[in-house]
């Protein structure tokens, strides 16, 4: 029945030779008809793109995007050199007399006390300082220790008188010394010591003075500022003395009073250690070099070379403590920040005229440096002074994001001015702070941010079958992310050379309302591995720094494709 | 899962299509051809003039391909090699313009296992034993439409797109009867005894692809009934949907369930007229009861729509693409994703009914040859179809005769050819109703029109 049936069929019909279907070209081709995909999508939220992590330079500061980063500085120990001078060396002096009455027993003499006049020659001193620190420009006072002593000896009563007393005792000293002494009077003026009664230990009489002070503007004192030495100098000498004899303090009546008498003086001075001194400062600071706020860790869409950012109202705020303050002294500084970029010579920003600031006479003090007073100042620096830096906008503008940003404390000092009493050889204290660079996320007029990117890796043998004609996505955009953005591509094959045509049309303008957005992908697309593009942000003239919830909306969105798809089954 | 469903459909298919054999359930060819022994299946007040025995099993084998989707429609030939029609060097135009608006193909399979016919009780008996199988599919043209000319912003409808089959087995037992000189009735009398029913197909199935919204619904159903039959089950790993995934092979065969039908005929020779006859008739009139009906389903319509799906950038999102992408896979796997309905109990399927309406008229000038005009309805829903015949019937001699015919109906124009042998003792005919008229060169059917009916059967 089988045969009978191939029989028939074999009998009552012809073959046909274009019907081999053991030889079947299985190539189908699937095609796609300018069909329209309509998608929704959520609106594309900032802080989704900007994926920022622990570490990373820009952070969400008051709900904004900024480049935050902080450290602390501080200088060295403040200290100026004591000034030493040497113990001055004055030679003694000799000075004899003729007693009246004298050579005959103490008891003969018709009265009972016997005055001598004497003066002696002066004796002079010089002592010199030298290496005296940079940081003292003048000199009115210097507060000195220097233990000193006159002593009056006449060797010819020993024996005879148990004491003398000495009375109107002028002492001829240099002018302009602070002097202390619990025998007399000095006059700073004259230079004049005067003591009114002094009494005998045996056959010497002591005068012990104390010196605590030498002021300058007398020849006495002299400061060279220059060779940074310093000189003191003077005479001494007794001016005027009455020596006493009384017959009562004889050890022997019978002894005989000698008819001249030797009156030596000798002088004793300490060293002078130099305590304080009073006049002009200049103290240059050296300060510890911040650590440079390291950008390599922005985001990749910031980081590329044709990327030129301007940023609104950067803002770098210092705190910084003031250790002489309590002298009454301010400091200042000038502030530099230097932009890094590998291969290249830093581009340095600095303060505007004067180019410094000033540091007032108090403990602490707050900056803002920036090009204009924010609205609100950096959370910690409450009561900021504003600095003005009017270039610091365009710390990062150049061929892409610099590396790093070095900021430097450049020639602090203790400007010269006058200070009272300020210690010397002493660790006065540091001058400490810390800083913030704040730099809300700000995007000026005439910035670009360049994204450039390329995805690849698509291939595979079902995307080799494909073939795209075209592909066009329209939308309507409405942002209030104040920047505009325009994307061109290149879609690439799998040998990573362009295929079909470019990718055109993708331009949002800053703050669109409801813009129409239309992408073109034009073909014919084959062998696809990939996309390459490159995105341009344009800065627009606004303050309104970006914030995380900044966001696109697209609506409407429409994708149509055209193209086919072939294979061989 | 779907392929397994698939796979499991066609496994019960051919396991049905094997344990009978063959259809074409009959051969229109032969309605006219003097000799030929099965007429009464077509009307049964068609009698033979002689009685008959069959040789089992061969008796009367009827193998039969009908549809409107040849395999020239999807057989194509691009410079000098044989393609598909997604090649794309066939044009839509071409491709589309050739497909009906529903296609369909359709596997018909008759045999008579046993059959008999006698003279008695005042006129002709039959007794017959036959196992019957149909397959028929639909495929609707949109489906070819979203292939050939590529996806676009259209509806497509493929709500046609589907697939019965049934097996059965016929006791059939005819009588025919003179009725005055011009008039004679006849009927068959049928006990069917089901061996398996599968039904799949769509309630609705549309693919909206609009530019504003993209909507898909499909409600889909799938019916089988067969002794020992089961669906395997799964769960969507996602979703936690549990979803028909496989049908669990028949153990053992059996009885699926139980029918009756009833055949009807008149045959008309008006003295009037000399060589004029006119009949007509009616087939399977009746229905089987399935039982063990399970069924699997979508439960209703089930609809996704792209604008239910709101896609965002950030990766962390709830509604990210990763997630956005796997909701909507999840929620396209609910459009396939049959559910266990269970066993639905039982399931009344009427038969396809056929109706012939057939007028003869031997030529006056000689009497052994004859025109004969048939128009059959094949009355089954969506499987619906219809045929004209025309035949040239000749038969020269008494123990042999043949006819020739064209025919046009619902798949399309097909010609044919039958002859049959018949002395006492001997009856063999062969015949094709529909010529494959061009064959591959495999000797394939171009066609899918393409029958066979061959029998052999003792005369006496």
């Amino acid at each position: 029945m089988l045969l009978a049936s191939l029989g028939l069929f074999t009998l009552a019909s012809c073959v046909d030779e274009n019907y081999d279907l053991a030889n079947i070209d299985k190539t189908v081709q699937v095609n796609v008809d300018n069909l329209v995909v309509p998608l929704k999508l959520d609106e594309i939220v900032l802080k989704n793109v900007l994926d920022l992590k622990d570490g990373d330079p820009i952070k969400i500061v008051n709900g904004e995007y900024a480049v935050v980063e902080e450290g602390e500085f501080s200088s060295g120990d403040i200290k100026i050199d004591p000034i030493a001078f040497s113990a001055p060396s004055l030679p003694s002096t000799v000075t004899t007399v003729n007693v009246n009455g004298g050579g005959v027993p103490i008891s003969a003499i018709p009265v009972n006390e016997i005055s001598l006049t004497v003066k002696t020659e002066p004796s002079a001193f010089k002592v010199e300082a030298t290496k005296i620190n940079d940081a003292i420009r003048s000199v009115d006072r210097l507060g000195v220790s220097c233990n000193f002593a006159i002593v009056l000896s006449i060797p010819e009563l020993s024996g005879v008188l148990t004491k003398y007393s000495i009375s109107q005792l002028e002492l001829l000293m240099p002018t302009g010394l602070e002097v202390l002494s619990p025998k007399g009077v000095y006059d700073p003026q004259t230079g004049l010591f005067t003591a009114q009664s002094l009494q005998s230990n045996g056959n010497a009489v002591t005068v012990p003075i104390i010196i605590n002070g030498i002021k300058s503007g007398s020849s006495v004192f002299t400061f060279d500022a220059v060779g940074r030495t310093a000189c003191f100098k003077g005479e001494m000498a007794v001016k005027q003395a009455t020596i006493k004899l009384a017959k009562a303090d004889a050890v022997n009546q019978s002894a005989a009073l000698p008819s001249t008498l030797t009156i030596k003086t000798d002088y004793s001075m300490s060293p002078i250690e130099v305590k304080d001194f009073t006049g002009r400062i200049k103290y240059d600071l050296a300060v510890n070099n911040m650590n440079d706020i390291d950008l390599s860790g922005m985001p990749d869409v910031l980081t590329q070379p044709e990327t030129n950012i301007t940023i609104g109202n950067p803002q770098i705020y210092l705190n910084i403590t003031n250790p002489m303050a309590s002298y009454g002294l301010s400091a200042r500084t000038g502030l530099t920040i230097t932009a890094v970029r590998p291969g290249e010579a830093g581009k340095t920003f600095s303060l505007d005229a004067p180019g410094y600031l000033t540091i007032p006479a108090k403990g602490e003090s707050n900056f803002c440096i920036s090009p204009k007073m924010p609205p609100s100042l950096y959370p910690g620096f409450d009561g900021a002074t504003h600095v003005s830096f009017s270039t610091l906008g365009g710390i990062l503008a150049g061929n892409g994001l610099p590396k790093a940003l070095n900021i430097k404390l450049t020639d602090p000092s203790i400007p010269e001015q006058q200070v009272t009493n300020l210690a010397l050889g002493t660790n006065i204290g540091s001058a400490t702070g810390h800083y913030t660079f704040f730099a809300p996320v700000t995007i000026g007029d005439g910035s670009s941010i360049v994204y450039s990117d390329k995805m690849d890796g698509w291939n595979s043998s079902k995307l080799n079958d494909l073939t795209v004609k075209k592909v066009t996505v329209t939308a309507n955009v409405t942002t209030n992310i104040p920047l505009g953005v325009s994307v061109t591509g290149q879609l690439i094959n799998k040998d990573g050379k362009p295929t079909g045509g470019d990718v055109t049309g993708a331009v949002i303008p800053a703050m669109a309302q409801n813009a129409p957005v239309t992408i073109t992908i034009s073909g014919p697309v084959t062998d696809l591995d990939g996309i390459s593009f490159k995105a341009i942000a344009k800065g627009s003239a606004t303050d309104k720094a970006l914030t995380p919830e900044m966001n696109v909306k697209l609506s409407n969105v429409r994708v149509c494709v055209d193209g086919y798809y072939t294979t061989t089954l | 899962m779907k392929h397994n469903i698939m796979k499991g459909c066609a496994t019960a298919v051919i396991a049905l299509a094997s344990a009978t054999a063959v259809m074409a359930q009959n051969a229109p060819i032969g309605y006219f051809l003097d000799g030929y022994t099965y007429r009464f299946q077509q009307n049964p007040a068609l009698a033979n003039s002689r009685n008959f025995i069959g040789m089992p099993g061969v008796s009367n084998i009827n193998l039969g391909l009908t549809g409107n989707l040849h395999p020239t429609d999807v057989l194509y030939n691009v410079n000098g090699q044989t393609t598909t029609f997604l090649n794309p060097g066939v044009s839509a135009a071409e491709v589309l313009g050739k497909l009906p608006q529903t296609a369909r193909f359709d596997v018909n399979a008759r045999v008579n296992i046993f059959a008999a016919g006698f003279k008695g009780l005042g006129g002709y008996n039959t007794l017959s034993i036959s196992a019957r199988t149909n397959v028929m599919t639909t495929m609707p043209h949109a489906l070819f439409s979203l292939l050939k000319e590529g996806v676009a912003n259209k509806t497509y409808d493929i709500t046609d797109f589907g697939m019965r089959a049934n097996a059965f087995a016929e006791i059939a037992l005819g009588h025919s009867q003179q009725l005055g000189s011009d008039w004679r009735f006849g009927f068959s009398l049928k006990g069917l005894i089901g061996g398996a029913s599968i039904n799949a197909r769509f309630n609705k199935a549309t693919l909206e692809l609009g530019a504003d919204n993209w909507r898909v619904t499909s409600n889909a159903i799938l019916e089988a009934s067969m002794k020992d039959l089961a669906f395997k089950e799964t769960v969507n790993s996602r979703t936690g949907h549990k979803y028909v995934n496989d049908i669990e092979k028949i153990n053992q065969p059996g009885i699926g369930g139980y029918g009756a039908a009833i055949d009807l005929g008149v045959v008309y020779k008006p003295s009037a007229i000399q060589g004029l006859t006119v009949s007509a008739s009616v087939l399977d009139l009746g229905a089987i009861q399935w039982n063990n009906l399970l069924t699997a389903s979508t439960n209703g319509d089930k609809t996704f729509n792209l604008d239910r799906y709101t896609f965002n950038t950030d990766d962390n999102a709830s509604n990210s693409f990763s997630n956005e992408m796997d909701r909507m896979k999840d929620d396209l796997s609910a459009l396939y994703e049959l559910e266990n309905m269970g066993d639905q109990g039982t399931k009344i399927d009427k038969l396809a009914m056929t109706a012939n309406v057939g007028a003869q008229y031997e030529m006056p000038f000689w009497r052994a040859l004859s025109l004969g005009l048939l128009h059959t309805a094949r009355i089954d829903g969506d499987y619906t179809s219809n045929e004209t015949r025309l035949s040239v019937n000749l038969a020269p001699v008494k123990f042999f005769s043949l006819a020739a015919s064209v025919a046009d109906g619902t798949y399309g124009k097909s010609f044919g050819g039958m002859a049959s042998i018949h002395m006492p003792g001997f009856n063999l005919f062969a015949g094709m109703s529909h010529f494959p008229t061009k064959l591959s060169k495999q000797y394939l059917p171009l066609s899918s029109n393409a029958s066979v009916n061959v029998g052999f059967n003792v005369l006496f």
